[in-house]
């Protein structure tokens, strides 16, 4: 049953490797306008696609106006079905490598190439931007780091991987990782559970030191009064999706 | 039991049958979900003909009070329904999300590569 799956390596291909920027995005046109700009200035080497989760906004007019290339959805799926939009056009489009980044400007596209770079590598098939390696930039509540700290804790129990950020949504995915998200991705609350699921399918998970900054626009997908359901369902779907099949 | 209640029994029953083959025969219900709720139909239908069956059950088992057995049946029944239909629920879901995430990838791929249509927007 144990199956050692080596990540492929991308070097050597060199300039043919795709690689696409996913941007999910509700309501926040304007927040958008800049990352883009950013995102041509600092990384012109890779795709976007924002997906444009439903807004109510002026977001898709926006879109179409500036020419930006985004995937329209018509029903509001909340962040894992939009996220998950975005690797199914990453496998429509044959893309070799996906990178997430959060719409609301937190993450700089700077840091690409330096989260990229085990996946080129072929030295892990998940990458995640932590912001607790080097401790520094926005570092969020004390609250939030604690509960933090604990999915750390249950990650590191299930799948005796050390992360420090399991909740970072600035994370790159190698080929075999974006097939297995567009066929299965979890709804709600998608990030500790993601890294569980990856880890039980065999994939290499690896971390690298990012700096974040504060929200520009928006605000957290999770809010005070929600954030003792978040722990508890984000704790409850880790342990399962460590006890699910293959 | 009076006949008087027998007789409401039976005919609310009876009804609550027709009102399934009804929706049956209009194609409203899909058959694997008709058959449950007739099974339960017909087993109410039993019950409330043969009103001493239920305490003969009931007896046999060692539940004093006839009633309860009913309850206890309905309850779980219905328990049953509520949990296939959420696990309905969430199936539904899954093919509404990979939906509108492959028509959003089809639309997508439609307007890049048709360009004229960016202006008219």
């Amino acid at each position: 049953m144990e199956q050692v799956l080596r990540p492929e390596s991308l070097v050597g291909e060199g300039v043919d490797v795709k690689k696409l920027i996913i941007i999910p995005a509700f309501n926040e046109a304007n927040s958008l306008v800049v990352l883009v700009d950013e995102i041509i200035k600092k990384a012109p080497d890779y795709d976007y696609v924002i997906v444009n989760d439903g807004s109510y906004d002026h977001t898709s007019e926006m879109c179409i106006e500036k020419g930006l290339n985004f995937l329209d959805l018509s029903l509001n799926l909340g962040i894992g079905g939009a996220v998950q939009a975005g690797y199914v056009y990453a496998r429509h489009h044959g893309y070799d490598i996906a990178v997430q980044i959060d719409g609301d400007g937190q993450h700089d596209p700077a840091y690409l190439d330096r989260l990229i770079e085990p996946l080129v590598k072929g030295e892990a098939d998940f990458s995640l931007g932590s912001r607790y390696i080097t401790k520094e930039g926005f570092q969020s509540s004390v609250l939030r780091r604690l509960g933090i700290k604990w999915l750390n804790c249950i990650i590191r129990l299930l799948t005796h991987v050390k992360i420090s950020d399991c909740t970072s949504g600035f994370r790159a995915v190698n080929k075999k990782v974006i097939a297995l998200f567009a066929r299965n991705y979890p709804y709600d609350y998608p990030e500790p559970e993601t890294i569980v699921d990856v880890h039980r399918h065999g994939f290499k998970i690896t971390e690298v030191p990012v700096v974040m900054r504060s929200r520009e626009h928006g605000t957290s997908s999770i809010r005070m009064f929600k954030s003792v359901y978040y722990m508890i369902k984000v704790s409850l779907a880790m342990f399962v999706a460590f006890f699910k099949r293959r | 039991m009076n006949w008087v209640t027998q007789i409401i029994t039976v005919s609310v029953v009876l009804l609550f049958n027709l009102y399934i083959l009804r929706t049956l025969r209009r194609e409203l219900i899909d058959y694997k979900y008709a058959l449950v709720w007739l099974f339960a139909g017909l087993n109410m239908l039993v019950f409330a003909i043969f009103p001493n069956f239920l305490s003969f059950v009931a007896s046999k088992l060692g539940i004093g009070l006839p009633l309860n057995l009913l309850f206890f049946l309905a309850i779980l029944f219905v328990l049953i329904i509520c949990f296939r239909i959420n696990i309905t629920i969430a199936n539904l879901k899954r093919r509404v999300y990979a939906l509108t995430q492959h028509v959003a990838v089809l639309e997508n791929k439609i307007r890049s590569q048709d360009p004229s249509d960016e202006s008219k927007a």
